[in-house]
């Protein structure tokens, strides 16, 4: 059955994340509270590394379950990581978790033990900040992905096979980019094809939606052409979704539409889950 | 003629999964009282059996506080394994050890130049996470005027919050499974018992009780979740009973883990560690 490898620090796997860093991306996505593109990517980095590594974090520190890349694309092509790691591709979740470029301070409503809520302060750490320079070449950015992923289904050819996740406003200017796309996921282990994921940011309207199994209702052609490269959720990621309340089905996608994507840090199983009685 | 001698004998056997150390185990058992394999029990026995969970830092720690203090309590006073307000004492007696244990941690990680990681800090806010099985034996004795006196026979009460397993075998065939009865019962998401749940009615509610009543010749195993599901779905259940039984001891240690291995390298045992408690009832 695919998609049922242990992941493990022997047999780890790769998430790279690929992420717009156009000129485009200076532009503001509506909501009550107007952000630009490039900060709601940056910030949806942040927290999605965040959650990785406090996923795996034990008492001797993060274990090395998966190794991460963060490419960025705009003016150049290549890692978008700030601080000590820049410049590097795939690195070990250990060594990111360790190594923020710096980490902020934020307030955070957090419950008070007595059913209401109180503000305190946590600490953000921060690996790339936002940036918004050149044009969108997301084929030239889904190849860099397709060589980091044919790197690593060698390294661990039986291994649960390498995510990719992409964060864009969807406007690719060097060409249409679903064969790119379909490139990444030709790339397989014994446990079955890499993933290809897609969170679409975008100033078009229409309804967020994380995780739909259908592209009717998404507001234009970016949105269907993003959903379309998408691969379907394997069945365990389903079966998590589905028990935290999402509708799922065969087809469900791994694409989420000016919605919250850190979410996809649950689907990933490495083991029992903390999770607290309910 | 002499009946045979009535008692209990007790053994267990905790491993690591493939590709972990000793140390990083998190798989708890603690047995009351403190015996060796071949002592003669002929008293009440107490053991309890904690699975920490993957995905919580000090998860081994926590399994070992929890498992220890649920065997020390259940010996002191069976009645928690009925449920209601004696097993809310309890958890709120395991749960209130937690901070002045993590307190001391923390400044022990400080006295070693190891502060906690930013991610340490995040983690252990929401605290630490385990399964929780406890079991207690008590000698039902036989009427003592009798004068051919039937074999004794024990009183049998658990509690369990979670996947570890209860097993209770006659003429070495599977009579009863609690709390998990089936192998697609097993997954990722068990119910958990957490050192920061201060709920502690949500824990007894959660909780699931058990009894009964052993014969001479009877076993009870209790398992972690791994070694359960392997053993629930064997297409040959007396074959992987008889497996089972080649380990009686902690001498077996190394024999048990080669079997384990091979298990896994079958793909018949998920990859994760394993604690096995066995008590055999004698004086069939």
């Amino acid at each position: 059955m695919p998609y049922t490898a242990e992941i493990s620090r022997s047999n780890p796997t790769s998430i790279i994340f690929l992420v717009d860093q156009s000129t485009s991306m200076s532009d503001p996505i509506g909501g009550e509270v107007p952000q630009q593109k490039a900060d709601v990517v940056a910030d949806a980095i942040n927290r999605l590394l965040t959650e990785l590594s406090v996923k795996c974090a034990k008492e001797e520190g993060v274990r090395d379950y998966f190794h991460v890349a963060v490419i960025g694309y705009g003016a150049t092509v290549g890692s978008a990581f700030a601080g000590s790691l820049a410049g590097r591709d795939i690195v070990p979740l250990s060594e990111v978790a360790d190594n923020p470029a710096r980490v902020d301070e934020r307030s955070k409503r957090v419950p008070d033990g007595a059913g209401g809520l109180v503000e305190t302060t946590v600490n953000f750490p921060l690996w790339m900040d936002p940036v918004a320079s050149g044009g969108t070449p997301m084929n030239r950015a889904l190849r860099y992905a397709e060589n980091l992923v044919a790197g690593w289904t060698e390294r661990y050819p039986a291994g649960f096979p390498p995510i990719v996740i992409n964060l864009t406003d969807g406007e690719s200017t060097d060409g249409e980019p679903s064969a790119a796309a379909e490139a990444v996921t030709a790339h397989a282990t014994a446990d079955g094809a890499a993933l290809l994921f897609n969170l679409h940011v975008s100033a078009a309207g229409g309804t967020p939606t994380a995780f739909p199994d259908t592209a009717d209702g998404l507001p234009d052609s970016y949105a269907r052409t993003l959903f379309a490269m998408s691969s379907p959720l394997p069945a365990h990621m389903r079966a998590y979704a589905a028990s935290q309340g999402r509708r799922v089905s065969e087809t469900t996608r791994g694409f989420v539409y000016n919605a919250d994507i850190t979410s996809v840090v649950q689907f990933l199983d490495i083991g029992t889950r903390a999770t607290e009685l309910r | 003629m002499t009946a045979p001698p009535s008692c209990v004998y007790v053994t267990h056997l905790v491993t690591p999964k493939s590709g972990s150390t000793e140390a990083e185990c998190e798989d708890a058992v603690t047995v009351l009282p403190g015996c060796a394999h071949d002592d003669m029990l002929r008293g009440p026995l107490t053991a309890a059996v904690c699975d920490g969970a993957t995905e919580s830092a000090l998860a081994k720690d926590w399994a070992r506080l929890l498992s220890r203090t649920a065997a020390e309590q259940a010996m002191n006073g069976p009645e928690l394994l009925l449920g209601g307000a004696a097993f809310e004492a309890f958890a709120s007696s395991a749960v209130a050890q937690w901070d002045p244990w993590l307190a001391t941690y923390t400044q022990a990680r400080v006295a070693a130049g190891r502060p906690l990681k930013w991610y340490e800090h995040t983690k252990l806010a929401a605290g630490a996470y385990a399964t929780l099985l406890t079991v207690r034996t008590d000698p039902i004795p036989g009427p003592p005027l009798n004068p051919a006196p039937a074999p004794a026979a024990w009183r049998w009460r658990a509690a369990a919050l979670g996947d570890s397993c209860l097993f209770q075998l006659r003429d070495d065939r599977l009579l009863r499974a609690f709390p998990v009865a089936t192998p697609e019962a097993f997954g990722t998401a068990p119910d958990l018992f957490g050192s920061r749940n201060h709920d502690a009615g949500l824990l007894a509610r959660r909780a699931r009780f058990a009894r009964g009543r052993c014969e001479p010749g009877d076993r009870l195993f209790l398992m972690t979740d791994a070694l359960a599901a392997w053993f629930l779905s064997a297409a040959d259940q007396d074959s992987a009973v008889r497996e089972l039984l080649d380990f009686s001891g902690p001498d077996d240690l190394d024999a048990f883990r080669t079997w384990l291995d091979g298990l896994r390298e079958r793909r018949q045992l998920r990859n994760d560690d394993v604690a096995v408690v066995r008590i055999d009832f004698e004086g069939r």
